[in-house]
């Protein structure tokens, strides 16, 4: 009997997620012939990653010195497992003063100096994070002296932006 | 039941491909952090280029000029944590002895490039002649944005400086003649003295005999009579060695402190000398004496 296959496509449907930032999941659909005695679907998804909280305050910090550690927890509330990645464009402050995305950096296990964080995204190698689970990193603002730049008392404010990679 | 499988493998095979093609999700969080002020520091005032006596780096000398200003140049430094842009101010202001502020503070200008989190400052001050001797004090104080201030200050020893000018380089006891045992005693010359140190002035005061051209006839130094009030009043005659000193002159000093010494010549005779007629020179000598401590 000759399968009448029309054609199989694949689809990446969005799912929202409640918190704290919906990420897109993926459901990949095979339709099958009308004709098929049985409904065969390969699903992948949905992939789901939440981060919390939803903002990273360093607090005051004074040049040269650096912040207390900020907890920001990663759960896998998807079905695939995730490699992450964490990028920033580091922080904006007054009169036009900036501290690099280097000056943030990003401990996975405690004893760890951390890697700094970098504009382009850096990958949190060797951090797999399966289904249903999460994970803890520590965020550190390194303030950078005054004798590096100029780094003017007041409000920075910036973007850590997390980029979860589903793993085969 | 071949054909039947074909779409399940080949939906796992796409699935796969998407996954491993790279395919992300983006969440992003704000981030943000309160930079706090690390309040300015002033690191050193440097005064070592007036000072007049290297050799004691500790204790900056600084030595008047007789009747003119001393330039007191003064470098500072300080910095800033959050850099040197947010210095936003310095001034350097000078002290009496007393502490007492002379003048406006100054605004320093940078000195140099400034680089990382210090900067430093330039100024200078002028001291007068007549400035009081004793321990200046040079404040800095810096402020950053934020209006923090700091202080430090540096001291420098104004030195005293015992000195005087005469308002003339000759004294003439009179273009006429003199006769023997005659004396300018009714209208004595005067040489106007002026303080230009820093120090109350009293003076001692010598002079040579005086010589007629052919040098064999001399007319005493003690025939030279001096005093401090124009009725000659007290007047003495003077001498070759030792000086007399006239502990009563007081001259304070100050910008306009000046006063006269008199000077009035008494002739000898015929009859006790040989005195030829002629004009007689010779060298009248006027010193400043530090005022004898009660």
């Amino acid at each position: 009997m000759t399968l009448r296959l029309f054609a199989i496509i694949g689809a990446l449907v969005l799912l929202g997620l409640a918190s704290p930032v919906p990420i897109p999941g993926l459901v990949l659909v095979v339709p099958v012939g009308a004709d098929q005695a049985e409904g065969i679907a390969a699903v992948a998804g949905p992939a789901a990653l939440s981060v919390a909280p939803g903002a990273v305050d360093f607090g005051t910090v004074l040049p040269g010195t650096s912040s207390e550690p900020v907890r920001l927890t990663l759960a896998n509330t998807g079905s695939v497992p995730l490699r992450l990645a964490l990028a920033t464009p580091g922080l904006s402050g007054p009169d036009g003063a900036s501290i690099p995305a280097a000056a943030i950096r990003v401990v996975l296990a405690e004893g760890d100096s951390g890697l700094p964080l970098a504009e382009a995204g850096t990958n949190l190698r060797g951090v797999t994070l399966g289904p249903g689970s999460e994970t803890v990193l520590l965020v550190i603002l390194d303030a950078p002296s005054g004798e590096d730049s100029d780094v003017p008392a007041g409000a920075y404010t910036g973007a850590i932006e997390v980029t979860a990679r589903g793993v085969a | 039941m071949m054909e039947a499988r074909a779409p399940v493998l080949l939906s796992v095979l796409v699935a796969s491909l998407l996954v491993a093609s790279g395919s992300g999700w983006g969440s992003q969080v704000d981030s943000q952090a309160q930079v706090g002020n690390d309040p300015p520091s002033a690191l050193a005032i440097d005064l070592s280029a007036a000072d007049a006596d290297p050799n004691t780096p500790e204790r900056i000398e600084v030595a008047p000029r007789a009747g003119t200003t001393v330039t007191v140049p003064v470098v500072a430094s300080a910095e800033d944590g959050n850099g040197w842009r947010d210095l936003a101010q310095a001034e350097i202001q000078l002290l009496d002895p007393q502490g007492n502020p002379l003048g406006e503070p100054v605004t320093a200008p940078t000195k140099g490039e400034p680089r990382g989190k210090k900067k430093e400052f330039e100024a200078s001050f002028t001291m007068n002649y007549y400035d009081p001797p004793g321990a200046y004090k040079v404040r800095l104080s810096v402020k950053d944005r934020a209006n923090d201030l700091r202080t430090i200050e540096a001291t420098f020893h104004y030195e005293e400086l015992l000195a005087i000018s005469l308002g003339s380089s000759s004294v003439s006891f009179g273009s006429g003649a003199i006769g023997p045992g005659a004396s300018t005693h009714a209208a004595p010359s005067t040489v106007a003295i002026r303080n230009t140190g820093n120090v109350v002035v009293d003076l001692a005061l010598s002079a040579t005999d005086l010589t007629n051209p052919e040098g064999d006839a001399t007319i005493s130094a003690s025939r030279i009579r001096y005093a401090s009030v124009a009725d000659m009043a007290g007047e003495r005659g003077l001498a070759t060695s030792p000086p007399v000193s006239d502990a009563n002159f007081n001259l304070a000093p100050g910008a306009t402190a000046e006063k006269n010494a008199y000077f009035d010549i008494h002739m000898p005779t015929g009859e006790e000398q040989f005195i030829p007629a002629a004009t007689y020179r010779g060298r009248l000598t006027i010193g400043a004496a530090a005022e004898a401590s009660s």
